[in-house]
């Protein structure tokens, strides 16, 4: 690998600011090691799902669950993406379409190479996805399943419009589905249509472990979740202060025992040490650059190749305050100073523009991923909707979350550049007032 | 051109002009949907004509705000023509969940725009064939009935329902025996009549299409049957095809088009609504369904395949043709496979990425060409 190659790697590596957070390399690491030695004992069963499956009720039935998407990122930060993309795209998948996706397509094409980040994923015993944020993941798990010859699950997690035609409605209950829709009142057997395919989906682990669920691990373990779920809003909720004690670089980062973990004794204690962490910035002031004068939010999947871009903003004064991809739920929410008459075309757009509010941003990154169609068309929106609103900036930047190839960085930094010139002069003359941070009991 | 076959190709030629026309002459209320999940049979049990919201060619410019050039051109100009006023003869509109983007393309035709005044989401399961989801289709169409009175101000009356059921049923019959027209060899029409008699059964009104139907199947009957020469015979899948244009440079380059897997024909017109049996609402919850698949479906590669493979096979066909447009994913994800199999039993296929708003370009044909030049030798 040359000197230029490397000198690039290290500038596109995010520089997190928490010591906590500095843990996430060492947690993932024994993660894929832990499943590695595990997933080759025999009787082990294996499954790979989508991000939005319950995890409780495998962990209840001790299964060995990987998470496809997130092993895009790995690759990505780890590897050499190009390695699995090309192989899907021999096979016929378009770069149009979803990186993550090609990256596992090629992966499995590849024969599940024992030399792949992290040693890979081991070969499941089943596929599970729901139908939520997108169809497409739909198609990769059927499409996975038909190459690998195993069982797919396929959840109905419906994901729906509001109702009229005024958009989205945003309260704390929406705020904690990160944009999901899930029932209407007047779609109420759409809700029990859900609840029945989560059933289906414990008669689907039952039948593959050939064994019933255990009750009363899934009680503990749904236990755990909440209280992982609660310090998680807790977490958030801190990140409201100015200056914010935790930017996005960090939470990024952060969010992965939360999101593939959560349930388990690791995810418990790194959060319970992350909030001591938080608190502790929080109550002495100490933020992520020296004076804010402007607050981001960031919309969206990050660069997993470029995570250095997020620190970026901090060098010119800024901070990515918070991100919405992976739930920006806090224990409070609204601003009396910052009411919009209208939150959007749906909720998705209204999480964004809500989380804008409650975190006290100048304005928006949004990570316009053309290959996720639909994030992207909200995107979009959330860009219309930011500045009709609240007369808020944002920015699109362009690239798939996994694939380097997509990334034109001469472009995008003159355009960054611009876009903080015009964040620090609005910023200047903010004529909002911060909402408030609410300290628990 | 047969006399026969006029009305149809007239149709076509400026779809929305002809439907203004037609609703100034009748006083119809014009009813419009996206995809081919839509119930059409409860719009018309409440007194409307049903026209399926079409792309058409030509630039993006005013939709490009919402729908940039990463998603699929068909939804990019049905927006741009909504945001044109194109479809303001609509007197409502009904958009299923189908795929992302018609999700979407729903969302901001809500919140973006004011017309049509009605204006309905129906969500389709996507896991069609699990039996826990007759019931949610079943409701959903009773909710669909529900907003429909609300808009229309009729009642709809079982009576009303069943009567459209027959309707619509005789409608995809005729369609089925147009289509099988090109079972023989030589095929006793085109591909792009048949096609042009198809395209039109989604603007036209059932009871006049019928009545062309009837009237061309009287005739070609009648007719010489070998009046076509022999030549190279494709069956295309696309994903939507909203003009004659692939077909019309498909037969130029000297081959027929015997048989298609399209939602705006075999797989919108081939499975019947079946016996109500007293509940016609559960009969039509059943065959929209249990219908030849969208790809966005679960579990719709088998029957797709099935699809392709009976076609082939009661066509005697050489080659297939997939037109897939830029972006639309479902499609895009069974590609690979159904081209491995389709290889493997012997046939020949050719893959386009299509653009609805450009269409045909000379790149495409010359490929067609090619195309047809291997399999006449």
């Amino acid at each position: 690998m040359s000197d230029d190659h490397n000198k690039d790697r290290d500038r596109m590596r995010g520089k997190k600011h928490l010591k906590t957070t500095k843990e996430i390399s060492s947690i993932v690491k024994q993660y894929y090691a832990e499943r590695s030695e595990s997933g080759k004992k025999p009787g082990r069963k294996v499954a790979w799902c989508g991000v939005a499956v319950p995890k409780q009720p495998l962990q209840a039935m001790d299964i060995l669950a990987y998470y496809p998407e997130q092993y895009g990122t790995v690759v990505s930060t780890r590897g050499d993406p190009d390695r699995f993309l090309k192989r899907a795209e021999a096979f016929g998948l378009a770069p149009e379409m979803c990186g993550y996706a090609r990256i596992t397509i090629g992966y499995i094409l590849e024969g599940l190479p024992e030399d792949a980040p992290l040693g890979g994923m081991s070969r499941p015993d089943m596929l599970i996805t729901t139908t939520a944020v997108c169809d497409t993941r739909v198609k990769w798990w059927e499409l996975m399943g038909q190459l690998l010859d195993v069982p797919v699950y396929v959840m109905e997690f419906p994901d729906l419009p509001p109702i009229g035609r005024d958009g989205a409605r945003v309260g704390i209950s929406e705020l904690g589905t990160s944009g999901h829709q899930i029932s209407r009142e007047d779609m109420p057997y759409v809700g029990t249509y859900a609840l029945k395919n989560y059933i289906g989906l414990t008669k689907f682990l039952e039948k593959i472990c050939g064994k019933p669920m255990d009750q009363e691990k899934l009680a503990k373990s749904s236990k755990s979740s909440g209280g992982v779920g609660r310090i998680r809003r807790e977490i958030n909720e801190y990140r409201k202060a100015i200056p914010t004690p935790m930017g996005s670089a960090d939470a990024f980062a952060a969010m992965f025992p939360g999101q593939y973990m959560p349930g388990t004794d690791v995810a418990d204690d790194f959060y319970r040490r992350l909030r001591i962490e938080v608190r502790e910035r929080m109550d002495k002031k100490i933020g992520i650059v020296a004076e804010e004068k402007f607050r981001l939010l960031w919309s969206g999947i990050p660069f997993w190749y470029n995570m250095g871009l997020i620190n970026y903003f901090e060098k010119k004064g800024g901070v990515v305050v918070i991100d919405t991809q992976y739930g920006s739920s806090a224990l409070s929410t609204g601003n009396e100073n910052r009411d919009p008459k209208k939150w959007g075309m749906n909720a998705y757009v209204g999480t964004v523009m809500k989380a804008l509010v409650d975190y006290n941003c100048d304005g928006a990154i949004l990570s316009y991923t053309p290959t996720c169609r639909a994030l992207y068309i909200n995107q979009m929106e959330i860009k219309n909707t930011l500045m009709e609103e609240l007369d808020a900036p944002s920015l699109l930047l362009e690239s798939d979350m996994v694939d380097p190839s997509s990334f034109s960085e001469a472009q995008t930094m003159a355009r960054v550049d611009a876009f903080i010139e015009l964040l620090i002069d609005k910023a200047a003359q903010r004529k909002w007032k911060p909402s408030k941070v609410m300290l628990p009991d | 051109m047969n006399d026969l076959l006029v009305p149809f190709h007239q149709a076509l030629e400026n779809p929305h002009k002809w439907i203004i026309e037609h609703k100034e002459k009748t006083g119809d209320k014009i009813c419009g949907y996206m995809c081919d999940y839509v119930p059409e049979e409860i719009l018309k049990a409440a007194g409307y004509t049903t026209v399926r919201v079409t792309a058409g060619k030509g630039e993006v410019t005013l939709a490009d705000r919402y729908l940039q050039s990463n998603v699929c051109s068909f939804a990019r100009r049905c927006l741009e023509q909504v945001m044109r006023e194109v479809f303001d003869y609509l007197d409502g509109v009904v958009i299923p969940h189908t795929c992302d983007v018609i999700n979407k393309l729903n969302d901001l035709w809500a919140y973006r725009m004011d017309t049509p005044a009605f204006l309905h989401y129906l969500w389709v399961p996507h896991k069609v064939f699990d039996d826990d989801a007759q019931p949610v289709m079943e409701a959903e169409i009773r909710r669909l009935i529900q907003t429909v009175e609300e808009a229309s101000g009729e009642k709809i009356t079982d009576k009303a329902i069943l009567e459209a059921i027959e309707l619509f049923n005789r409608n995809r019959s005729l369609l089925d025996r147009v289509y099988k027209l090109r079972m023989t060899s030589p095929p006793t029409i085109s591909g792009v009549d048949a096609y042009a008699v198809a395209l039109s059964s989604i603007l036209v009104p059932k009871e006049i299409h019928n009545r062309w139907m009837e009237n061309l199947l009287d005739g070609v009957t009648s007719s010489e049957p070998d009046s076509l020469e022999n030549k190279p015979r494709i069956l295309v899948s696309a994903s939507i095809l909203d003009d004659l244009e692939l077909f019309t440079t498909v037969e130029n380059s000297g081959a027929w088009v015997v048989a298609d897997d399209i939602c705006t024909s075999t797989r919108y017109f081939t499975d019947l609504v079946g016996d109500p049996d007293g509940d016609p609402v559960k009969a039509l919850a059943h065959r929209y369904l249990n219908k030849k698949p969208c790809p966005r479906s679960v579990g719709s590669y088998r029957p797709r395949l099935d699809h392709i493979l009976k076609l082939a096979e009661d066509y005697n066909v050489d080659g297939i043709i997939f037109y897939i447009l830029r972006c639309c994913d479902a499609h895009m994800y069974q590609y690979p496979l159904l081209n491995e199999r389709l290889k493997k039993d012997g046939y020949k296929v050719l893959y386009i990425q299509g653009d609805h708003g450009i269409g045909i370009t000379d790149a495409i044909s010359n490929r067609i060409d090619a195309f047809t030049e291997i399999l006449s030798s």
